[in-house]
């Protein structure tokens, strides 16, 4: 009954999702047709686009940890996440996300400095330990220095968000800050190898374990802190993400016995069986975790259920912050701790979920 | 030689239960088939082009994938081998998948018979030959949920999940443990215990005691020997009016009787269409004066129970009973024994003109065409006909070489006999591409009656069934 080409909606598994519909509403000269309203690229598209550029798996990465920008590429994105804390104890959370996405297969040659085959997105979440989570995002095109990316050493920029590799790729410096929160973080990251990411609609790498230093800016304070972060990138003709009739909980969990990075589809509507892949960082073999929603399953569930196979107890995650940011895509993410257990956190971005 | 004996546990069994008094409304006895001739049965004539239009272009499996979803995920058309005689969106789609409407207007992508049924030789799709390189070793559930992805709210959401729903039913009984044998028994029977049998309506939760998880191995049939013969099924269990049976495929979607009855209707030419059907000729050359040998002993030696060929062909339609064909025995008496189906079948609405009626014993089939449809025996276990006619030549571990390259000398798919089954094969991979003869169901003993000829005996039956 199946059809064996049926495996290959994984390829699209995430073409319409709730990011690229953020895009939608960014103006496109170079896509548009005469008469055609300027915010009308639909999501069917930049599917068929997003098929005219290369396969991910055609990029070849400069290393196994490449941060390097890949301009052929119909997407792109760097994820930064972590939890730190100040000489007090007082924990935070934060994310800082680039993400590129192609308008067109090529840059048509127009009259207009702000001709971009490009645009961009960053986000900025700053998650303060039992209060409430602050977060912006900001759109811009590729083009007139607004956003972009660079390679050797690597960076990616929207306005002046940024992140900035050293030549060796091991130090990375975050820095973005809004009216009354940012980052100004150092990320070292450690010896071992990134965990490869292959998927039919995307390619890329992840890896915990990064040290963190630097200071966070909440309400009007500059806060040294230090902890620990986790990045990962990724390319391709997609990003991950629900669409369709399924949500997607994406969850890294960072704790004592390594790291594990899962997805989890499930259907909005509820019913079927959910679909969970995780992979294990650093041992690939380690056993698979298995992921539980701990609240309402079908109403954007933000604590969760983590069990190993024969092991009697679950681990309870649980955002660090009372509320999360409202972002431009409805999408939700959070910084998670583990409940009884100060040694886990991780990170849980969720994407396509029925409205309560 | 044995005797012909009736196999009488199903029916024992029944009468028992009945004097025993254990329970206030005892179901009929259910009637098994006895070895031996198979009863004829007058077939419905039908309009074969009609037939073929309707096989190829419908859907008489009325729920799948909306087409929107689907041309997401694959946005060119098919490429592989095509038919003729596609219309309107069927010809942008494989060969296997039908293009049909349902009742909210939404446009699905459907499975058709030519999944099973269609294979490929020297290049070239056949229909009616069964698909010997199948795989259904994987859950599809995976895939279907995550076509959920690409499908859009309302009434394709809603087909969308009538079908996953309808498949994730049946599943877990049609995972096959060996790349190339066919589920389809099993998951037919999986069908039927969610289904009331009168009114074909959908019961989410099982209405039967459910049939084993691991479905036995099947060989697919060739199509061009069904109008020789008198019963379908290799247990000779498909009796009476052939129709009933052909549509089974149909129980995943069709849950109105009017559907049912529209459907009975297109498959009445579709069987017509099916009988019509001659096996392809053999593409190489033939020793002529080889084969004429090879007749003399094939009409000897097995045209006893296979028949015999040509202007004048004759076709006994025995049933051989276990005892005497001695090939595994399981497919046959996990039918004989599967009563609650049996009663389902022959008191639903297929039941009407059909009976299910499956002995324990073995269909002797027709072996037109025969050299093409290698794995032989009803198991596809046996990889080819020499090996078939040399009993000491049949592998317990064996697999497909890549590329399904046809051996002409031994009349098979050039395969690789290995020294270990499955047990110890650490790439699950791996695993399911061998073929383990020391599985249950999968034993290859049995039909032994090639041993007694001679290798120059045997080697003229081979030239003389390439004539077939």
């Amino acid at each position: 009954m199946l059809k064996r080409r049926l495996v290959l909606l994984l390829a699209l598994a995430v073409a319409v999702a709730g990011l690229l519909l953020a895009y939608l509403r960014v103006t496109d000269e170079t896509a548009r047709k005469p008469g055609e309203a300027p915010l009308a690229l639909a999501a069917a598209e930049l599917a068929a686009l997003s098929a005219t550029f290369p396969a991910p798996g055609d990029v070849s990465p400069q290393t196994p940890g490449d941060l390097a920008a890949h301009p052929g590429q119909f997407t792109e994105s760097w994820l930064f996440a972590g939890r730190v804390e100040d000489g007090a104890g007082r924990r935070f959370g934060f994310q800082l996300v680039f993400d590129r996405l192609a308008l067109a297969s090529e840059l048509r040659a127009r009259d207009s400095a702000w001709a971009a085959r490009d645009v961009w997105r960053a986000l900025l979440i700053v998650e303060p330990a039992d209060g409430p989570a602050r977060g912006a995002e900001r759109l811009a095109r590729g083009a007139l220095g607004l956003a972009g990316a660079e390679s050797g050493p690597a960076r990616a920029w929207v306005e002046d968000w940024s992140f900035t590799a050293d030549a060796s790729g091991r130090e990375i410096q975050l820095e973005a800050s809004d009216t009354r929160f940012g980052v100004r973080l150092q990320l070292a990251r450690p010896d071992a190898a990134p965990a490869l990411i292959e998927s039919a609609g995307y390619r890329g790498h992840w890896q915990p374990a990064l040290e963190v230093s630097g200071r966070v800016q909440f309400d009007g304070r500059d806060i040294e802190v230090t902890g620990s972060a986790m990045l990962e990138r990724l390319w391709g003709r997609a990003q991950p993400a629900g669409s369709g009739q399924l949500a997607l909980a994406r969850l890294w969990l960072m704790h004592d016995g390594g790291a594990v990075r899962c997805e989890y589809l499930q259907r909005r509507a509820g019913g079927g069986t959910p679909l969970q892949e995780c992979s294990a960082y650093p041992d690939s073999t380690a056993p698979e975790p298995r992921l539980a929603p701990a609240t309402d399953a079908l109403r954007w569930p933000m604590q969760w259920n983590v069990g190993w196979a024969g092991a009697r107890d679950e681990l309870r995650l649980a955002p660090l912050s009372h509320t999360h940011a409202p972002l431009l895509d409805s999408s939700r993410r959070a910084v998670l701790v583990g409940k009884g257990d100060a040694s886990a956190w991780g990170l849980l971005v969720l994407s396509n979920f029925s409205s309560p | 030689m044995n005797s012909y004996v009736r196999y009488p546990v199903a029916a024992v069994s029944a009468w028992l239960f009945v004097l025993a008094g254990c329970g206030p409304s005892p179901e009929p006895p259910v009637t098994v088939g006895v070895p031996g001739q198979l009863p004829a049965a007058v077939q419905r004539t039908g309009d074969p082009a009609r037939g073929y239009e309707i096989l190829v272009n419908r859907g008489y499996v009325s729920c799948g994938l909306p087409y929107e979803a689907y041309r997401a995920a694959v946005p060119d058309p098919a490429d592989g081998p095509q038919l003729p005689g596609r219309i309107g969106r069927n010809a942008d789609l494989p060969h296997d998948l039908n293009s049909t409407t349902n009742a909210d207007g939404v446009e699905l992508v459907v499975s058709n018979c030519l999944a099973c049924h269609g294979g490929t030789f020297n290049g070239e799709l056949v229909v009616g030959l069964g698909n010997a390189f199948a795989d259904f070793t994987s859950n599809p559930m995976a895939a279907i949920e995550r076509a959920g992805l690409l499908v859009a709210d309302g009434a394709p959401a809603e087909a969308w999940q009538r079908w996953a729903d309808r498949i994730a039913a049946i599943a877990p009984y049609m995972v096959t443990d060996t790349v190339g044998v066919n589920p389809a028994p099993n998951l037919t029977m999986a069908l039927m215990m969610h289904r009331d049998p009168a009114s074909l309506r959908w019961h989410v939760k099982p209405q039967l005691e459910p049939p084993p998880r691991a479905p036995l191995p099947t060989a697919v049939p060739p199509w061009w020997r069904m109008h020789k013969k008198h019963a379908m099924f290799y247990h000779g269990g498909g009796q009476g009016d052939h129709v009933p049976f052909m549509m089974l495929k149909s129980l995943v979607c069709t849950d109105e009787l009017e559907e049912a009855r529209r459907i009975d209707e297109w498959f009445t030419d579709v069987r017509a269409f099916i009988a019509t059907l001659e096996p392809p000729a053999w593409p190489h050359d033939v020793e002529a004066a080889l084969a004429a040998q090879g007749r003399v002993v094939f009409e000897a030696n097995c045209a006893a129970c296979h028949g015999s060929y040509g202007d004048d062909w004759t076709y006994p339609n025995l049933l051989v009973p276990l005892e005497q064909v001695g090939t595994d025995p399981a497919y046959a008496l996990q039918a004989v024994e599967a009563e609650r189906f049996i009663r389902w079948f022959n008191g639903s609405f297929y039941g009407r003109s059909a009976q299910a009626r499956p002995g324990p014993g073995y269909v002797a089939p027709p072996l037109d065409g025969v050299w093409a449809t290698a794995p032989y025996l009803h198991n596809d276990s046996v990889p080819s006909i020499a090996a078939l006619l040399d009993s000491s030549r049949r592998p317990a571990y064996w697999r497909h070489l890549p590329g399904r390259e046809y051996d002409t000398e031994t009349l098979g798919w050039r395969h690789e006999i290995l020294e270990h089954g499955k047990d110890g094969v650490a790439d699950a991979a791996v695993a399911r591409t061998i073929y383990d003869t020391t599985r249950h169901g999968y034993g290859n003993g049995g039909h032994t009656f090639g041993d007694a000829l001679s290798e120059r005996e045997r080697r003229a039956v081979i030239e003389y069934l390439k004539t077939l």
